[in-house]
């Protein structure tokens, strides 16, 4: 049967060629412009697929063009001068100026890195005889004291603003008239240091001849120099070697935090304190003291005791050593109550004659008489007490004394207040406060209008030091010089050159340099290095029998509750309290930030019944002295019983916006020169208060309620041994190390490192946990502040934090420091969950964070098993797009055009909502690889250090490339048997390596941490 | 006969219905004044709906630090209230598709609330993961898009990926399986309306000019047995790939591969509370007692029973493998947990979801309206604190102590949860007002083998069987 065909058409019937040509087509009739649509294989040129694209191009294009705009903004060529580029600036690279911090108390030779014509970070200077390179948490934050916008911004006379002309005038005309007048004119001042300005005031003292120069220091230390005018018949704090000193016995000294110059301690110290396989020694570190401080912390031997009982023991101690190396005894004290603890003590310091150095933090003369006393029986000075004098703490009790009964009786009639700021600072607040608007003049030198300088008629601000022109002197002979990084911000002057044309003198501060070190050798040397050292090493004897004469053993006593007032490492005397980077630095001991608060023991604690906090500490009113005050509790293990300490330096009132009503005052609660007092009361008020902690949790044993945790846990953290399983065996502490290590496999591979693998290496027996890493880390990265509130909610942004876990007996623990940054896990948790690939490995070992790509779902932050990844909770630098946060005041000082001006423009500023953390300082990595491809060679084992590394004063951590088999970060991974990393058992292979903590210690560390936590505990709030 | 049922089941439509009576029945409650009650709930919904989008807003202008998350607890109630609303949307997939296949007429009453409660669910869960971002305004970098970033592409590693994928399979299934089912039934209510009224337009266009020919039908049942075959699977592979995200991770709590069935039964254990919530309220105001029976809720309360014992049960697994398998820091979590300080919210999660339920072996209280009104409020706050202690509880103890914290909401946290139960109220009295609560077609089509007549008939059937006549006794 054949199909019946159907036909349109003679053509469809015939089936013609152009038929068929048709009837394939889609459309059969001809369209206009579809040969663009035909294949381009047959020879039309565009197809349906570049059409396509044609249009896509076309549509993007007018999308992109029509909606973002690119605003072409004017550049312009940086820094000509005239046609020439200044020489010495080139855009991007930055140029170091040789200055030297000084604060009154320490001093630090830096290196200040400039970029663009602003200084940006300081750095150590390592060529300086003392600090070595080494810094502190204080001088590392003085770079944002620089671009502080509460700084006065020219003189101020009340409140109006005058030109510095009219200034010098006025001021001139009243000290003439005061002087012809026969009236006093007083100049109040710190601890200067700077030669420059103690010729100024001797030039101001020779045109007025009522003129005196008093100098003070906020917390004290004028018995040391008191003491000496008897014992080594001059009154100078003389230098301390405690590199050379087998036993160390400190007595309430916090030398390595905040005792004189804690940086060269630090160093001088740290030398000794690290044992290796070459070297297995390390010196004994005994440390008598009320409050816990870094320094008792590093010690082997702790020995609670209350401030009163420091004497008793200092007496004890000098009985002991006499009746072993032969002296006179000092009779009719009190026994001292630990008589085995001295036994010890004495026993290792009669063994080590003139290898040996006995210290005291306390302003009390007869204590200092009695610790020269010791180490002049010892034989110790020469060697290691010498008689070089370091010229901090230059204040005079007697003399602030003198003066303020001179004020009271009206004798002043003018004074000039420099880096003076007694209402705040002095117990004399009072009669300044009345006596100041009554004087013919006054005048304040300060940089701001603080508490006194509020009150003064005039105030005409000195320079920051890195604006400036100085010389200083902090030891005898050794000159130290302070040069401008830029030129002053505001219309400020040094106080050198303002006093000395106060004097009548034009000058500058330049030329009073010049002059002062003509004699110096090369200007342009000196500046470069930054010091000259005209070593003087003076004798120095010590008249042991004078000495104990001075000791009068009965006195003294004192009766019920003591209290003990201490600096903190970070705030020191309050000075910098607005410094916002030192206020949020946590205490290394409490981990608390932007408070001060009564510390009470833990055995107190108990007795009350008191709840153990985590973040909420309840207020306590604290009454001595016939004053009182409202602070929060907080539990300090380590306090002796019956004993509290409270830190100085908060309760600022007329700091700036960072540092005013932070913590509360208590200078006007002491009595002169005496930093504790005794019959306490403390009474529990029943109100609460929050407070900025880091770390809320103490030991790594936890709870009461809860199972312990075996001792392998403690040692996935924190591994410890004595010297002597540690001279028995170089893996004392580390043991489970080799076992963890055959363990470790993988199904997936490793991630090759062809050149360089990063890595950091953190040696926890030379860490002393003084933080200075933590600032230069926040300076480096511009890692930003956040304020009490954020910190008080967990959100705080250090990249780097110091871990602190105490253990053994809560009531004299010992206390284990642990730096903790991104640990760079070669096995990344962080690295699988992000979803967008924000967070990566880089072929060189470093876990990087790509902060453009970061939609901030902080999975890689819950994935971290070390919590160092920080996310912007809120918008810290000022971005315009958000909205302002309005509770953290402190976190809007980025707020600030002229704050920013810190930032290093190296490192990206983090927008709100990204998760940022350690980076390694990459940029000093990629800067460290571009000089050597410049220079045409590999890179060098210590070409490339990260600012952690470099502001240690402890040489802590070592940075470097592991897969350099010379590497000093190498040989500590791979030859030194107590390096061990965290969690290693877990496989998360971390770049970061710590090194167990050695102690010199006779017993072995404690198995189990001591329970010290409670559960109900959570709310803090006294019941 | 295939048809034939017991008689002996309860008839899961009461009334003596008719058809027609069905139609009037369901369509009335999308028809009329609107009712006082409805309005004033609306209106209430609505506010809180605002105040949880003003909290979004104050969010995205501030920032997450106006949460209470901090550096230890990077998630807490964002992701908590995530897989919370993301297992209430279970039990809507989960009647719709695995009950179909397993031909569960008793479906046919609640199916239509339930996949509506879990598109409306699954809305106020994406809320979360998106909102929860630092840079929301990037939120498209998830989207595995062609970009000009270089050669940027997400990482398919993450669990996190996997869960925009698992997300948005879910919820576009699950819409189109709901509106497949709405269109013969917005047919049905263009019909009731007068022709060529603006009423009559609007839901014409909505049923897509339904005319109910046999080929539409056809198509219609086989597209609805096609997306109930893509459904099921989704039913246990979305909460699988949400546990995921804590699955795969090294936090101790997180890291167990429990996770997935522990999770799928918790959704569907909290899906099914939320239906019963919602439908003993509806049922009574919207006078559906005859298509919503005391036999419905009774069913519902048996698989209540069943995956609160299956959650249950993984709990204590969780515990006994955490001791058994000697990894220390998983024994602790876990002690942490019902011993630490926030032992308060283990227990509420244990009573609430394993003690509770086991009730419901009694049928006096599986069938008493007011208990089961009770139970499925405990479960759905014993549901929510689950997620609260898997994800703080783990988040806020884990390796390091020196980063241990403990976790505090935030008015702006509270206040968006609190919203989204009003986005989810809001929508759903929408859906009730306007689209039919009740399959109509679905229900008409078992009138006539589990409705109280066809028992009758039934009865009528096997009077002579010996079986029938003792047990009749």
């Amino acid at each position: 049967m054949s199909e019946i065909k159907y036909w349109k058409s003679l053509e469809e019937l015939n089936e013609t060629p152009e038929y068929k040509d048709k009837a394939s087509k889609e459309f059969q009739e001809e369209i206009p412009g579809l040969d663009m649509f035909e294949s381009a294989s047959e020879g039309s040129g565009t197809d349906r697929r570049d059409f396509l694209k044609v249009m896509g191009f076309s549509v993007s294009a007018a999308a992109l063009a029509a909606s973002c705009k690119t605003p072409v903004k004017k550049a312009v060529p940086y820094v000509f001068n005239g046609n020439e580029q200044i020489p010495e600036v080139v855009p991007g690279v930055a140029d170091f100026y040789a200055t030297t911090y000084y604060d009154g108390s320490s001093f630090v030779n830096l290196v200040a890195k400039v970029r663009e014509g602003r200084p940006i970070k300081l750095e150590g200077n390592t060529d300086a005889p003392f600090t070595k390179g080494g810094t502190s948490a204080r001088s590392q934050a003085s770079i944002l004291s620089l671009y502080d916008a509460t700084r006065l911004k020219c003189p101020v006379k009340g409140n109006k603003a005058i030109s510095w002309n009219q200034a010098d005038k006025e001021i001139t005309s009243k000290l003439a008239e005061i002087n012809a007048a026969g009236g006093k004119i007083a100049i109040l001042t710190g601890s200067l240091g700077s030669v420059v300005t103690k010729k100024a005031i001797e030039k101001l003292k020779v045109k007025y001849s009522n003129a005196v120069h008093v100098a003070y220091d906020a917390v004290s230390q004028y018995a040391i120099r008191k003491a000496n005018t008897i014992s080594l018949g001059t009154g100078i704090i003389p230098s301390y070697q405690f590199d050379k000193a087998n036993v160390i016995v400190g007595f309430n000294c916090d030398f390595l935090g905040t005792w004189l110059n804690p940086v060269e301690f630090a160093k001088q110290y740290a030398t000794n304190r690290v044992p290796s396989k070459e070297n297995p020694t390390m010196s004994r570190h005994h440390q008598f003291q009320s409050a816990m401080t870094i320094t008792g912390a590093s010690a082997d031997y702790r020995y609670p005791i209350k401030p009163s009982e420091e004497k008793l023991a200092l007496i004890a101690l000098y009985n002991a050593v006499a009746a072993k190396v032969g002296g006179s005894v000092i009779s009719g004290a009190k026994a001292f109550a630990n008589k085995a603890a001295i036994d010890k003590v004495a026993g290792e310091l009669a063994a080590n004659k003139g290898r040996s150095l006995v210290v005291s933090g306390t302003n009390n003369v007869e204590n200092q008489l009695l610790v020269n006393a010791i180490n002049g029986l010892l034989g110790n000075y020469g060697i290691t007490i010498t008689g070089r004098s370091l010229n901090v703490k230059e204040g005079n009790d007697d003399a602030l004394a003198t003066l303020v009964a001179d004020i009271k009786s009206g004798a002043v009639q003018g004074l000039i207040l420099l880096g003076a700021n007694p209402v705040y600072n002095t117990p004399y607040a009072d009669v300044f406060k009345s006596a100041i608007g009554k004087l013919k003049l006054s005048v304040s030198l300060n940089d701001r209008s603080d508490e006194t300088g509020s009150l003064a008629q005039y105030v005409c601000p000195d320079n920051h030091y890195l604006e400036t022109w100085d010389l200083l002197e902090p030891k005898s002979g050794y000159y130290c010089f302070v040069q401008p990084t830029i030129n002053p911000i505001f219309d400020t002057r040094a106080a050198s050159e303002t006093l000395t044309k106060w004097a009548g003198e034009q000058t500058t501060a330049y030329d009073l340099v010049k002059a002062e070190s003509a004699a110096m050798g090369s200007w342009e040397n000196n500046l470069q290095l930054g010091f000259v050292d005209n070593s003087s090493a003076a004798g120095v004897s010590c008249n042991v029998g004078a000495s104990i004469a001075g000791v009068n053993a009965s006195a003294g006593a004192a009766s019920g509750t003591e209290v003990v007032f201490y600096e903190k490492v970070a705030i020191g005397d309050g000075t910098f309290a607005n410094n916002p980077l030192l206020q949020e630095m946590p205490d290394p001991i409490s981990k608390t930030t932007w408070d001060n608060y009564v510390c009470v023991p833990y055995s107190w604690a108990k007795e009350k019944d008191m709840k153990l906090w985590l973040r909420e500490a309840p207020i306590a009113k604290v009454s001595f002295n016939g004053k009182s005050v409202e602070l929060p509790v907080m539990i300090s293990f380590g306090l002796p019983k019956d004993t509290v300490a409270i830190a100085v330096g908060y309760g600022r009132t007329k700091a700036g916006k960072a540092g005013d009503n932070v913590g509360k005052n208590v200078y006007d609660l002491l009595k002169p020169g005496q930093f504790s007092a005794d019959n306490v009361k403390i009474e529990l008020t029943g109100k609460g208060y929050k407070l900025g902690m880091n770390q809320q949790y103490h030991t790594l044993q936890e709870d009461n309620n809860l199972p312990s945790r075996p001792r392998r846990y403690r040692n996935s953290i924190i591994k410890e041994a004595n010297l002597k399983q540690y001279q028995a065996k170089h893996n004392a502490g580390n043991e489970d190390r080799e076992e963890i290590k055959e363990h470790l496999l993988t199904l997936y591979g490793y991630h090759p490192y062809q050149s360089h693998h990063w890595a950091l290496s953190v040696d926890m027996n030379s860490c002393i946990g003084c933080g200075a890493c933590v600032i230069a880390c926040n300076v480096e990265n511009n890692v930003p502040v956040v304020g009490k509130e954020r910190v008080y909610k967990g959100q705080e942004m250090h990249w780097m934090r110091i871990d602190r876990y105490f253990s053994g007996d809560p009531d004299n623990p010992d206390v284990s420091f642990q730096p903790m940054m991104c640990q760079h896990c070669n096995n990344a948790p962080c690295e699988n969950v992000c979803p967008v690939n924000a967070t990566n490995h880089s072929s060189e070992g470093l876990n990087q964070m790509a902060y453009n790509r970061c939609i901030g779902t902080r999975y890689c932050a819950n994935n971290c098993p070390f919590k160092v990844r920080r996310f912007n909770w809120l918008d810290y630098q000022g971005n315009d797009s958000f909205g302002k946060w309005t509770d953290a005041t402190a976190a809007e000082y980025m707020y600030e055009d002229l704050t920013r001006m810190v930032l290093n423009p190296d490192v990206t500023v983090r927008t709100r909502g990204v998760i940022e953390k350690c980076s390694m300082c990459v940029q000093r990595i990629q800067e460290g690889k571009l000089t050597a491809k410049k220079e045409n060679r590999t890179l060098r084992d210590g070409d490339i250090k990260t600012a952690c590394q470099t502001s240690c004063p402890t040489n802590a951590i070592i940075f470097g490339d592991i897969n350099d088999g010379n590497s000093a970060v190498h040989k500590a991974f791979f030859e030194e048997e107590r390096n061990y990393h965290l969690f290693e058992e877990l496989h998360f292979l971390t770049n970061v390596g710590y090194k167990v903590k050695v102690r010199n210690k006779d017993e072995e560390p404690a198995l189990y941490f001591t329970p010290v936590m409670k559960e109900e505990d959570i709310k803090g709030i006294v019941k | 006969m295939s048809h034939f049922e017991s008689p002996l089941r309860e008839p899961l439509i009461t009334g003596n219905k008719t058809w027609k009576k069905i139609t009037d029945d369901i369509v009335v409650n999308t028809t009329g004044d609107i009712k006082p009650l409805w309005l004033i709930a609306t209106l209430i919904s609505a506010a809180v709906a605002a105040f949880g989008v003003f909290c979004i807003g104050w969010e995205v202008c501030y920032g997450i630090g106006t949460w209470g998350a901090n550096k230890t607890v990077g998630w807490a109630w964002d992701i908590t209230n995530f897989v919370w609303w993301i297992g209430i949307g279970h039990a809507g997939t989960l009647i719709s598709a695995i009950l179909l296949l397993f031909r569960q007429k008793w479906r046919t009453g609640v199916n239509r609330a339930a996949e509506a409660m879990t598109i409306f669910a699954v809305v106020c869960a994406g809320l979360f993961p998106v909102f929860h971002m630092g840079r929301v305004w990037d939120a498209f970098f998830i989207f595995p898009l062609p970009n000009t970033r270089g050669p940027l592409w997400q990482n398919f590693n993450s669990p996190l990926l996997w869960d925009v994928f698992a997300i948005s399979t879910y919820f576009s299934v699950s819409l189109l399986f709901w509106y497949t089912g709405l269109v013969p039934d917005f047919g049905t209510i263009r019909d009731q309306a007068k022709p060529g009224s603006i009423r009559w337009k609007i839901y014409n266009v909505l049923s897509f000019g339904w005319v109910g020919e046999a080929k539409h039908w056809e198509r219609w049942e086989s597209l609805s047995l096609i997306l109930a075959g893509l459904s099921t699977p989704l039913v246990l592979s979305v909460h699988t790939i949400v546990s995921f995200d804590f699955a795969t991770s090294i936090v101790p709590g997180w890291h167990t591969t429990i996770l997935p069935p522990y999770f799928v039964a918790g959704a569907i254990f909290s899906g099914f509370a939320m239906v019963l919530t919602l439908m003993l309220v509806a049922r009574k105001v919207m006078n559906l007692e005859d298509y919503i029976t005391i036999a419905h809720v009774e069913s519902m309360n048996k698989i209540l029973l069943l995956t609160g014992s299956m959650v249950g049960t993984a709990y204590l697994t969780e515990l006994f493998v955490a001791w058994y398998s000697g990894s220390m820091y998983e024994q602790y979590a876990f002690a942490n947990r019902a011993l630490g300080p926030l032992a308060w919210s283990y227990w509420t999660m244990m009573f609430c979801n394993l003690i509770f339920p086991q009730f419901f072996w009694s049928k006096k209280l599986r069938r008493s309206i007011a208990f089961t009104f009770f139970t499925s409020i405990v479960v759905n706050i014993g549901m929510w604190f689950e997620r609260f202690v898997i994800i703080v509880t783990s988040l806020y103890r884990d390796y390091l102590p020196s980063s241990w914290i403990d976790y505090r909401p935030t008015w702006v946290e509270v206040g968006i949860y609190v919203g989204t139960g009003g986005i989810f109220m809001t929508l759903f009295l929408l859906f009730s007002r306007f689209f039919p609560v009740v399959a109509i077609a679905e229900v008409k089509s078992i009138l006539k083998i589990s409705g109280d007549q066809a028992r009758a008939e039934q009865w009528d059937e096997v009077k002579d069987d010996d079986v029938y006549k003792t047990l009749e006794k």
